[in-house]
């Protein structure tokens, strides 16, 4: 029996060195998601905003904004937010077309509400937001 | 076997007789052999224990200089992506090549979005492309100057609009400020007074002249609906100095928006 308990007892070092593997397990999983993230930043080339930040712009009513973020993500091949960029081609247009409606150029007001139209049903869930824009412009 | 003084039965283990006493000599070879192995076993033993530990000890610490290594690594990726000014240095290389790379697509859609008008996506693309750095499209200089300035007066309009204050927490006021300096330097920096530029310039003429005739009458549009002024008011904001364009502006914006410009 003692010769059992013996036999298990381990190497304090070896113990020493598990317990050094476990902490370095805990630094690689942290600086690896660390270096994750400052790499997948530096590889953006341009100011190319995800889906999290367009949404965040747009609850804070920020449109400029939202519109610019459309812009660059399409230069940038980005195609992910597809309901958003259909947003701000909404809002975009819905802000011509009041323009244009009231100057009486009625082609290109046209053009502008066949826009509006068509990036509304692109826009999913979204349209909340567009009838926001539509009582901001209809003022 | 037999013990040879007495007759009794012996075990090969058995070094004496346990019935005589007499020494078991038979045996005696047998154990010396058996002490032999059992010595050589004892031996290994400790001698494999012995092993075993460092093997142990020394994979751990391979394991263990791996990891750090790897750690190391990470660290430098680390230190050279998160320095914002290598990464700014780093994306600003990215994109020059890819400028020089794609110069004939990137010529042909500067083309296509001057041709369409698309001036908030003509400005977005130079930005994103940084052409007003590029020599090569200088004659490009007063249609970046016009985008810039349409878009952001367009940016202005919308926040007005949706009551946004901005990062820096601006109020209706600024914004009507910001305009009318836009409005106000329109004639020197898109115009070109400022640098006395020839109507022949190739800034200014062909598709240039056109593209910055319809933008200002377009800039023009967007204010005066925007901001529901007379055709005359609209046409004359041109000339205005920025003080008083500015205060014009806000005075239409507290009655047409009084909601968002309760910021004041």
């Amino acid at each position: 029996m003692s010769k059992d308990k013996e036999k298990k007892k381990k190497d304090p070092a070896i113990l020493a060195l598990d317990l050094m593997i476990v902490v370095l397990i805990f630094a690689i999983i942290y600086n690896g998601a660390t270096a994750f993230f400052y790499k997948s930043r530096a590889d953006k080339k341009s100011f190319s905003q995800d889906a999290g930040m367009l949404s965040f712009e747009l609850e804070r009513g920020d449109y400029a904004g939202f519109i610019q973020g459309k812009y660059i993500n399409q230069i940038n091949g980005d195609t992910e937010a597809a309901s958003y960029y259909a947003l701000a081609d909404y809002i975009e247009a819905a802000s011509m077309y009041k323009v244009y409606s009231a100057k009486g150029y009625e082609d290109r007001a046209a053009e502008q509400k066949a826009i509006m139209d068509e990036s509304r049903e692109n826009m999913g869930e979204l349209t909340v937001f567009a009838d926001e824009a539509d009582s901001m412009f209809m003022r | 076997m037999k013990c040879q003084y007495c007759g009794s039965n012996l075990g090969i283990e058995d070094a004496v007789c346990p019935y005589c006493g007499k020494v078991n000599e038979q045996a005696a070879g047998h154990q010396a052999v058996i002490k032999e192995y059992r010595d050589e076993y004892e031996k290994t033993k400790a001698d494999v224990k012995v092993k075993s530990k460092t093997a142990g000890r020394t994979g751990r610490l391979i394991v263990i200089g791996v990891m750090i290594f790897i750690i190391i690594l990470m660290r430098i990726s680390i230190g050279i992506n998160s320095d914002v000014g290598a990464r700014e240095k780093n994306k600003e290389k990215k994109i020059a090549k890819e400028v020089a790379l794609y110069g004939d697509d990137i010529d042909a859609t500067l083309k296509e979005l001057e041709k369409k008008r698309d001036y908030l996506g003509l400005n977005y693309y130079s930005l994103n492309y940084r052409l007003r750095s590029e020599d090569k499209y200088n004659e490009y200089t007063r249609v970046f100057t016009a985008v810039i300035d349409y878009s952001a007066i367009y940016e202005d309009i919308l926040c007005i609009l949706d009551g946004f204050d901005g990062y820096e927490e601006k109020t209706d006021k600024d914004y009507c400020n910001n305009i009318a300096i836009y409005v106000s330097d329109w004639n020197n920096y898109v115009g070109g007074a400022f640098w006395n530029d020839s109507a022949t310039s190739p800034m200014h003429s062909g598709e240039h002249g056109a593209f910055l005739s319809d933008i200002r009458k377009d800039t023009q549009d967007m204010i005066q609906v925007y901001f529901d002024l007379t055709d005359d008011q609209a046409k004359a904001m041109w000339n205005m100095d920025r003080d008083s364009l500015g205060e014009m502006l806000y005075e239409k914006c507290r009655v047409l928006y009084p909601e968002e410009g309760a910021d004041e």
